[in-house]
């Protein structure tokens, strides 16, 4: 059954050394999760047993052994094919937030219809049809959801819009729009992900964008590696807003004003193992004259994940690792802990509450902070 | 009545103290409501999570109409007030996502009056009709008559009727007993009554029936 995973995935090539394991944050805590283990039954014909498990579903994706793999084995993509295996079959992993967001994956999926867009800010400049298209992905629908919580995802997106206008352009803002699919991509959901990318790709078309920005960098990573794959080739082309920024930032078009401030900064899973961008968004926290950046022991390629990916899962474990993150962000002595993906300012926002952390760090996301900056700084 | 444009497919939870009593009342009054009304009994307004209500939506449903106690008059104190907070944030959503929040519509009402009850469902059908979209499209039929068979159907007609009201209300029937059914299985079992195998088979046997409902 797993033969065309274990072939695509090199999971033939496991030498069985462990070290997978040894880096996974979720075996750490959780000794009846093994990523070694799970290749070797899958070699040993021993599937079907192991789509029944809960293991199936507690990888975070988050690619740290894949990283560290001798033989490059593509775990991510084997829990990938064991989630669409478990589906088929009929086990279904615990959807976290009562399955709201799944559920307005799947809507957008199925039916028409177009998006509101009028969480844009009035004094924000975006088109409808343009050169630049800046891809918003679910923040306007998770200003929603987690509104409770304190996370403003509306106004991460409009902070991003701020900056792109600071930077002389005026992105477009589609109300064709759709979810990415990363979540349903990574949980086993083929047929609606497929259905979501092909909305996507036709809508980017029609709008006459040569270059889509990202400031989710689940949606880039999707973008530029996972929809080639089902798609063929890309015709525009794709950056997160931090690769956007910095080009900006060293052609003199754009600077910050003062800001004091210590900061610490959390590379996320997709843009920093999956897609290598670790130092734009530190050049551009550089960039903020007062901002110091202190980093933490785990960084780039080694940093620890969030805790928790494809909203599907949340346990004692996920928040552990959160726990453990946020205290690693503390002991730096940053005031403020900076993310570039929304879902890490979720994930980690959310720890932080349940821990009630008095004076604890703050969790800002990178465009609110380079945005606040703005305000002293000099527009072109 | 059903509504004069189309027969928009309502999806109604309704909570299974004051309201479901209202429909029951509506059932033995013998009074008629839109032929693609499917009404699926909860325990409690309290338990519809935005997660349902967004799914119906994903089925191709007109609109989705949860009837709650009145204020004060919940059985578990305050069910039909987390409800409120549920329908105000999955309207929210809805309309970021460009479906019209009127299509999701909360009513609190202890009455168990089935005229009531009834009333609500049309006025709710008519306002759904009305809206652009996917209530405008629909083919019409006839209104079915809570209870009772169609007195000059013949009986081939009465077969293909009959049975997928029967699977429908086998469905609504297990979720009422208590058997933890997942609220995705109630949705598709209350949205697709027709397909309910037996009926399927009854319609394969009759072409006469399959042409007639097709109609």
């Amino acid at each position: 059954m797993f033969e065309k995973a274990i072939r695509e995935t090199k999971a033939y090539y496991c030498l069985e050394c462990g070290i997978c394991t040894g880096s996974c944050p979720v075996s750490r805590l959780n000794p009846q999760y093994s990523p070694r283990i799970m290749v070797e039954r899958a070699l040993l014909d021993d599937d079907e047993t192991m789509l029944s498990e809960r293991e199936v579903w507690d990888c975070l994706t988050c690619g740290t052994c894949s990283a560290r793999c001798p033989s490059t084995v593509d775990f991510n993509e084997f829990t990938r094919a064991m989630r669409i295996g478990a589906r088929e079959s009929g086990f279904e992993g615990v959807d976290t937030h009562a399955g709201i967001l799944r559920a307005l994956m799947e809507l957008e999926a199925r039916r028409r219809g177009r998006r509101d867009i009028s969480w844009v800010a009035d004094d924000l400049r975006v088109s409808s049809r343009g050169k630049v298209l800046f891809f918003t992905g679910c923040l306007p629908y998770y200003g929603v959801v987690f509104s409770e919580l304190g996370v403003d995802t509306v106004g991460m997106a409009n902070s991003t819009i701020r900056l792109m206008n600071a930077c002389g352009v005026r992105p477009v803002v589609s109300r064709d729009e759709r979810c990415c699919g990363h979540d349903l991509y990574w949980t086993g959901d083929r047929d609606s992900f497929k259905k979501l990318a092909r909305k996507n790709l036709k809508m980017i078309e029609e709008s006459g964008a040569r270059t889509v920005v990202f400031a989710c960098p689940e949606c880039y990573a999707m973008f530029s590696q996972i929809y080639p794959k089902f798609v063929g080739k890309i015709g525009f082309d794709m950056m997160h807003i931090s690769e956007f920024l910095v080009s900006h930032v060293e052609s003199g078009r754009l600077s910050f004003g003062e800001k004091e401030s210590r900061v610490t900064y959390q590379d996320p899973c997709r843009l920093g193992r999956f897609l290598g961008v670790y130092e734009e968004p530190r050049a551009l926290l550089g960039s903020v004259p007062g901002l110091e950046l202190a980093e933490m022991p785990r960084v780039r390629s080694e940093a620890l994940c969030c805790g928790s990916s494809a909203w599907v899962g949340c346990t004692r474990i996920n928040k552990s690792i959160q726990l453990e993150r946020l205290s690693e962000a503390a002991d730096t002595g940053a005031t403020t802990l900076v993310t570039s993906c929304p879902k890490c300012n979720i994930h980690l926002s959310c720890a932080a509450k349940d821990k009630d952390t008095d004076g604890g760090i703050e969790i800002s996301f990178l465009t609110d902070v380079l945005s606040d900056a703005l305000a002293g700084g000099t527009e072109s | 009545m059903a509504a004069a444009r189309g027969n928009p497919r309502i999806l109604a939870f309704v909570c299974s103290w004051h309201p479901m009593a209202a429909a029951d009342n509506a059932g033995a009054d013998g009074r008629s409501y839109g032929t693609a009304t499917a009404i699926v009994p909860v325990d409690c307004a309290g338990v519809v999570s935005a997660a349902a209500i967004l799914r119906a939506f994903s089925s191709d449903v007109d609109g989705v109409l949860i009837a709650a106690c009145g204020s004060g008059d919940c059985h578990y104190s305050n069910g039909n007030e987390s409800c409120e907070r549920v329908v105000q944030e999955t309207r929210d959503l809805m309309g970021l996502a460009g479906l019209a929040p009127q299509r999701l519509r909360l009513d609190l009402s202890s009455d168990v009056d089935g005229g009531r009850f009834v009333a609500l469902l049309d006025e709710f059908a008519v306002e759904l009709a009305g809206l652009n979209g996917r209530a405008g499209r629909e083919r019409p039929a006839p209104s079915r008559s809570a209870g009772k068979k169609p007195a000059k159907a013949s009986k081939a007609k009465a077969t293909a009727r009959k049975k997928p009201a029967k699977a429908k209300r086998a469905a609504t029937k297990k979720t009422a007993t208590g058997k933890r059914t997942s609220r995705k299985k109630s949705v598709a079992a209350g949205k697709k009554p027709a397909k309910a195998s037996k009926a399927k088979a009854a319609a394969r046997k009759k072409p006469a029936a399959r042409a007639k409902r097709k109609r």
